[in-house]
């Protein structure tokens, strides 16, 4: 290879990207490495917390039932479109929600029921408090409790009684 | 600055680029094919619980335009594999990815599963790397030039995200929770919650196995970005992460697949696969029956 043909091939490996690209991965890393540090959840972008918080043997689950003419049966989100199937997330905070929302999340689900029990009349919502170590052996935690929460129906939305 | 400078912007090949964009659009193509978008599609708008851009949406995108977005995104990916007019397909399947991805992380949690090979694919929006091993390359007749530092930045950048992501991760980890991460019965509590699986139940019944395999898992997450400054430690990492996550589906039934599987592509030296199989392939072809 000529002096000249080595000079331009080194020049071009020694070449940068255009300072467009630079300053566009200087900023991408940036946002990656700040929301990693600090916890920020500006999706895409996340803070990774993933099974970060400690579990305990004290689990929270929630509980809908439909109500119909032969007393009260269980909705199985999982045989639902996937849609209804994010009903323990919306339970999370669905006690924050302002009143209207709340009915209406909740009258979603009564619709929901009705596709596998049309004559279903309300839906209630039970919070089940229970302990892993009740239903796995030890027996050492107390066993579960479940207490209402909520109530609708085509009319009105009722809080705990 | 400088040192900074050739850590960021490290010379490569045309072809580690395009092997790079091959694998993660493969990944994501698969991804694509078989999401579960269209099952969110006609979510009643009550249930409905968008982040970022998705709160722009005042529901979920009905069904029609979640298949045409699911077909548009798959044609796109294949099309970045086989990189034809990748300047174009690239950020188009990119862009679909992020809208359906969007649409499984507005429902109530915020879905990690396939965010490393989204952020990995972001340099690439904007990277040559249809200039080996493409339609585009053979259609424009280019000649291979050597390594280059046009073509090393994407790949540094991709294994940033992929060890900040496991750093970030067992980092989050120790500041939310401390050591008690590995030493109360935090792992065993997490088993036991997460189902019946024998596996998840074999771990969580031995506790000194629950603290061994939550250690361990710390450990791997925090030590990940030893392989920016020594890549044999990927030897060590990139296994160990595969098998993180092939023992989280098997315990608990989650996928993380994508993210292990863009783990191995950005930290595998495809240059000396091929030039293996190329070796292979004539070896092969002289033993068979002729």
């Amino acid at each position: 290879m000529s002096r000249s043909a080595m000079g331009e091939t080194e020049s071009r490996r020694d070449e940068l990207p255009s300072r467009g690209i630079r300053v566009f991965v200087a900023a991408f890393l940036a946002a990656f490495v700040v929301c990693g540090l600090l916890g920020l959840e500006l999706w895409p972008l996340t803070g990774w917390r993933l099974f970060s918080q400690l579990r305990t043997d004290h689990q929270v689950a929630w509980r809908a039932t439909a109500v119909g003419e032969d007393g009260e049966t269980q909705i199985r989100f999982a045989d639902l479109p996937r849609g209804y199937g994010n009903f323990p997330l919306v339970m999370r905070t669905l006690g924050t929600l302002p009143r209207d929302e709340q009915e209406a999340a909740c009258r979603a689900w009564l619709d929901a029921a009705r596709k596998e029990l049309p004559a279903a009349s309300e839906v209630r919502i039970y919070r089940v408090d229970w302990y892993l170590s009740y239903r796995h052996g030890t027996r050492d935690g107390p066993p579960p409790t479940t207490t209402l929460l909520l109530t609708c129906d085509d009319g009105s939305v009722d809080a705990a009684r | 600055m400088r040192r900074a400078e050739r850590f960021l912007f490290p010379a490569a090949t045309a072809e580690q680029l395009a092997a790079l964009r091959i694998g993660l659009c493969a990944i994501l193509a698969g991804r694509l094919a078989f999401g579960p978008y269209t099952e969110l599609a006609d979510q009643p708008r009550e249930l409905f619980r968008p982040i970022s851009f998705m709160e722009l949406l005042p529901s979920m995108p009905s069904k029609p335009v979640v298949v045409a977005l699911q077909g548009l995104g798959v044609l796109a990916a294949v099309l970045a594999v086989l990189g034809l007019r990748t300047r174009l397909v690239l950020p188009l399947a990119w862009a679909c990815a992020i809208f359906l991805n969007g649409m499984l992380t507005s429902t109530g949690k915020v879905v990690h599963n396939d965010l490393v090979l989204l952020l990995c694919l972001v340099p690439l929006l904007v990277a040559p790397s249809a200039d080996a091993w493409s339609l585009d390359a053979r259609g424009a007749g280019r000649t291979r030039s050597g390594s280059s530092r046009l073509y090393g930045w994407p790949l540094r950048t991709a294994a940033i995200v992929v060890a900040g992501a496991y750093f970030f991760a067992g980092l989050a980890k120790l500041v939310s929770s401390g050591p008690a991460w590995v030493t109360s019965d935090n792992l065993r509590w997490a088993l036991y919650a997460s189902g019946d699986s024998d596996l998840a139940v074999f771990i969580a019944d031995r506790p000194w196995l629950a603290h061994a395999l939550a250690a361990g898992t710390l450990l791997l997450e925090l030590g990940f970005p030893l392989v920016l400054l020594r890549p044999r430690a990927a030897w060590v990492f990139v296994p160990g992460t595969v098998l993180l996550h092939l023992g989280i589906w098997l315990a608990m039934g989650l996928d993380y697949s994508a993210q292990a599987a863009t783990a191995v592509v950005v930290f595998t030296n495809w240059l000396l696969v091929v030039a293996a199989v190329r070796r292979q392939v004539p070896a092969s072809a002289a033993a068979g029956p002729g």
